[in-house]
């Protein structure tokens, strides 16, 4: 999957799941705070990133998670490693 | 806002009642109760507050009667300790229960989906999880407040628990426990009538004013698109509970199910309330209007 599509597909899982105005999702803009994130709605995302990239994300992962950006670049490289396996 | 916090109990607390129970049963721990319940009557801190806009604003009580029923509510909350202590320890057994809506759970169970299993504090929440025990399925018990995890932590120590607790934590772990619940096709039970500093909300209208519910609860619902029971467990005697259970319905995925679910939660908790106006323990500024003045 190329970096472009993998930013179409999170783009529009944001809007589609999580109602997040396209206006909104920026790469410099904070994940936690754009899909106003609380301690149970993760599984949302979870539950979306596992069904549109087909991989699971570890907890710890989300620390690293801040912006937007970092979220696109952590498919990215899941993807990249999925792909090397 | 009606947010939940801790408790006064302590572990210490917890073993005099314990040791009670064991020596002498349940009756001689429910009159102890009724002392302790007597200062916090007395002193009952800034729940009285909120326990006298309950039962007079929402339910139209007098004075008089609204200060009875807030002593009522402090004991029917001690006794619903006692007797989930009763039931996490593994003590035997000394209460009847009455099924209603039973069913509704043995075809989730046959189904062989799982389901979640929503409550609200009325009467004994954890005992409604240890009533599903007949069931013979995997129940998982999904916990906010320190006065849970307080007691975790002292049973614990006393013996293994007959279900599984999901404490939720900063580190989201919990997400992944739920999760893999979930794909277990195991029972997942959570209540939705309290939120904490920091969690998104919805606003819905409980006896007739509107209040902030969690949102977490009906997220899972619809983002697992499982089979969603409302169910609560009431006390109608010292020894005899009285378990409902609503009929499981799946409600669509994202956020267009919210409302739905939210609705069906609000007026089935609405009706228990009603019903146990003295066993909903709620101790903190609920209403918009409450926290508002």
């Amino acid at each position: 999957m190329e970096k472009d599509q993998i930013i179409a597909t999170i783009n529009n899982f944001l809007e589609e799941d999580f109602e997040v105005p396209s206006s909104k999702i920026k790469p410099e803009a904070n994940l936690k705070e754009t899909l106003d994130l609380d301690s149970l709605d993760y599984v949302d995302l979870v539950v979306s990133i596992e069904g549109n990239f087909g991989f699971k994300v570890k907890p710890e992962d989300f620390q690293k998670m801040i912006t937007i950006q970092d979220f696109y670049n952590y498919v990215e490289s899941k993807i990249g490693e999925k792909t090397v396996a | 806002m009606a947010n939940w916090g801790g408790s006064r109990g302590n572990k210490l607390g917890y073993s005099i009642f314990i040791s009670i129970i064991k020596t002498a049963g349940i009756i001689p721990a429910y009159a102890l109760l009724r002392l302790v319940t007597l200062y916090y009557f007395i002193v009952p801190g800034k729940a009285a507050k909120s326990l006298m806009y309950y039962f007079q604003k929402r339910l139209g009580y007098s004075s008089l009667k609204a200060r009875f029923a807030m002593y009522e509510n402090f004991n029917f909350l001690g006794r619903s300790i006692i007797d989930k202590i009763v039931m996490m320890s593994g003590l035997p057994l000394p209460f009847t229960v009455n099924h209603e809506g039973g069913s509704c759970l043995d075809d989730m169970v046959t189904e062989g989906k799982g389901g979640l299993l929503i409550s609200a504090h009325v009467g004994n929440w954890e005992a409604a999880g240890h009533l599903l025990k007949r069931l013979k399925t995997k129940i998982n018990i999904v916990m906010y407040d320190g006065e849970h995890q307080k007691i975790k932590e002292y049973l614990d120590s006393v013996r293994e628990r007959s279900f599984n607790v999901i404490v939720i934590k900063d580190d989201i772990s919990h997400i992944y426990e739920i999760k893999e619940a979930v794909e277990r096709n195991e029972f997942v039970c959570i209540h939705a009538d309290r939120h904490v500093e920091g969690n998104k909300t919805i606003t819905g209208k409980l006896l007739g004013a509107d209040a902030k519910f969690p949102i977490g609860p009906f997220v899972l619902a619809t983002t697992f698109e499982m089979p969603v029971s409302f169910v609560y467990a009431a006390k109608e005697g010292p020894k005899h509970f009285h378990f409902y259970a609503s009929k499981a319905k799946i409600y669509p995925r994202g956020r267009a199910g919210i409302p739905l679910i939210l609705a069906d939660y609000l007026q089935e908790t609405d009706t228990m309330i009603q019903k146990y106006p003295l066993q909903w323990h709620n101790y903190f500024p609920f209403w918009d209007e409450e926290i508002q003045a």
